[in-house]
């Protein structure tokens, strides 16, 4: 967004809120603000915003994934899904969002962690609670009490971005423009697991997904490196932990069990998962992604595929002893003879026996990469790296 | 990471913090290592701690100069250090084009592809050289040409990158030139 556009907003905005009340009811389907609130002109920002995001080089467009999302919105919020629309970005942060003109974000972070869709769909009802009460606007009015919100604005500004840098920052700036209270917090978990149990999915799996969080961050060794999994404001992640399991119990009593839909989910990620591993791995926390990836062999899909990618974590690592690249070999020699890895498998391979002094078998990986990859983009330095090697033998 | 990357974000946005310095076409030293010649002139300034030289502005075309990177060291400084991809002395070829890819992507980039990895010298050094495809994170398409070599067990980087229509083929002859030029001081 241009700056002149953003102080024009502002200052719309600045003058519309004048005559606001601070009185806020639940969002009905179709509703959409009268011109003269201030709630319109709030969806007049949030339209800019959502136009910056939906062209970005992050969104997913891969039709039956969007489709899949959308889908469990539907599922969730059957009056309301046709006035939302859904963007599926690609980032491996855990994060979904949603915006008060009714646009949501959904990381591949997040999909890629949902151990199942029931999992996945209590995290967009969460949203979608934000979103059905409301809780941006009452956001947005307390900013402006406080006189704070040209802050609420400077992050839209940021989020325009510049050259290739700080996409990543841009989406985070995109999806902390709504730091909710801790109240809004309880209110968004409430509905979310409302709307996933009335759905038909299985209640006891949404404390799950918290509690995997929890396990990503307790697996971080030094505590001033893990960060908070939310903002302070937030209710703990604990305490979430624990509401929603009693939820569940009371929810459980007397009713047939619901859906979990983890070969959906499964199916509806595989073509995704190599490339969404691919950039979680490229966050180099090896203790926070070792839990990701211990979760995805335990839901036994693709195993091979997933023994890569742990040898792939272990190569990144890189340690200058030998564990880390004897732990990358045995998570590549798991794959190759499990099979659905993808072929560069056995150039990872001949890099860690490069790297371990054992040149004959990575000379022989290599020349296995080149065969079945015959196309491959490094093919030239594969084969110089192969010469290298055949002169020093 | 994000207070660091937004503060970049936010100055960049605003144009008036970034200062540029005139270079000019005669031969210019990098990093004490090698020099190059410039070919036309650029404006140089500072951008993530590396060294870069654009025309019309960085969004629209860039020549980024990365140097004395040692073992462990970062190339693009957004913040969480202890999370971004770090420079191994003892990466092979194809992992330095790895660790390239990688540094970009965390910095922003999105769909960044290789091309044609291979080896190629730098001056009087054996490097490597590889062609890139990505978009930026306003969903332009680019192109990219890296070249670089490790000396002395130090990363050096020259990469250019630009807007696929107009701005990456308007300056890419100059920039081979360039490279052409790189003499080992």
């Amino acid at each position: 967004m241009r700056l002149p556009t953003i102080a024009l907003l502002c200052a719309t905005l600045a003058l519309s809120v004048a005559c606001a009340t601070s009185d806020v009811v639940d969002l009905q389907p179709g509703e959409r603000p009268a011109l003269e609130t201030d709630e319109a002109g709030l969806w007049m920002y949030m339209e800019e915003v959502e136009h910056n995001l939906s062209t970005s080089g992050s969104i997913v467009k891969a039709p039956a994934l969007n489709q899949y999302v959308r889908g469990i919105v539907c599922r969730l919020a059957p009056d309301h899904c046709p006035n939302m629309r859904i963007y599926v970005v690609q980032t491996p942060h855990f994060n979904a969002s949603m915006a008060p003109n009714g646009y949501m974000q959904v990381w591949t972070g997040l999909i890629l962690r949902a151990q199942n869709e029931a999992q996945l769909a209590y995290v967009l009802g969460h949203e979608i609670g934000h979103f059905l009460r409301r809780h941006s606007l009452q956001l947005w009015r307390d900013a402006r009490a406080k006189s704070d919100f040209l802050a609420f604005f400077t992050l839209g500004a940021a989020a325009a971005g510049v050259g290739y840098v700080g996409n990543l920052a841009q989406l985070a700036a995109l999806a902390s423009i709504f730091v909710f209270s801790r109240e809004n917090e309880r209110e968004a978990d409430d509905v979310g697991f409302r709307l996933m149990a009335k759905a038909g999915y299985d209640p006891f799996e949404a404390p799950k997904i918290w509690q995997a969080l929890i396990e990503e961050r307790d697996a971080v060794e030094d505590e001033d490196e893990a960060p908070p999994i939310f903002f302070a404001t937030h209710p703990t992640t604990e305490e979430r932990v624990a509401t929603l399991q009693r939820l569940a119990e009371q929810f459980a009593v007397g009713r047939a069990a619901g859906v979990r839909r983890q070969a959906e989910i499964l199916a509806a990620t595989a073509p995704h998962r190599p490339a969404w591993l691919r950039g979680l791995l490229r966050i180099r926390n090896f203790e926070r992604n070792s839990v990701v990836i211990a979760h995805l062999l335990e839901n036994a899909a693709n195993v091979g595929e997933i023994h890569f990618f742990q040898g792939e974590m272990h190569r990144l690592r890189g340690d200058k002893d030998k564990e880390d690249s004897e732990s990358a070999a045995a998570a590549y020699d798991k794959a190759i003879s499990l099979g659905g890895a993808p072929s560069e498998v056995h150039r990872s391979l001949g890099q860690v026996y490069w790297r371990m002094g054992q040149s004959a078998k990575a000379r022989e990986a290599f020349e296995r990469y080149l065969s079945a990859e015959p196309d491959a983009h490094d093919r030239a330095m594969i084969e110089a790296q192969i010469a290298r090697m055949r002169k020093g033998s | 990471m994000w207070r660091k990357a937004l503060v970049v974000l936010a100055c960049a946005a605003l144009i008036g913090c970034v200062k540029y310095t005139l270079v000019d076409a005669d031969r210019h030293s990098i990093a004490g290592i090698y020099s190059v010649a410039p070919q036309i002139e650029w404006n140089e300034t500072t951008e993530l701690g590396v060294e870069l030289w654009t025309v019309n502005g960085s969004m629209l075309e860039a020549l980024r100069f990365i140097s004395d990177v040692e073992d462990g060291d970062i190339i693009f400084d957004v913040g969480e250090e202890e999370e971004l991809p770090k420079f191994r002395a003892h990466m092979t070829l194809s992992e330095i084009v790895e660790f390239v890819v990688d540094s970009m992507a965390v910095a922003g980039a999105t769909n960044v592809e290789p091309i044609n990895a291979r080896p190629a010298r730098f001056g009087d050094a054996e490097g490597i050289r590889f062609e890139l495809s990505f978009q930026s994170g306003e969903g332009l398409e680019q192109d990219g040409i890296v070249v670089g070599a490790v000396i002395d067990e130090q990363l050096y980087l020259i990469m250019f990158t630009g807007v696929r229509v107009h701005y990456f083929p308007s300056y890419k002859d100059h920039v081979e030139r360039l490279i052409a030029s790189i003499e080992m001081t």
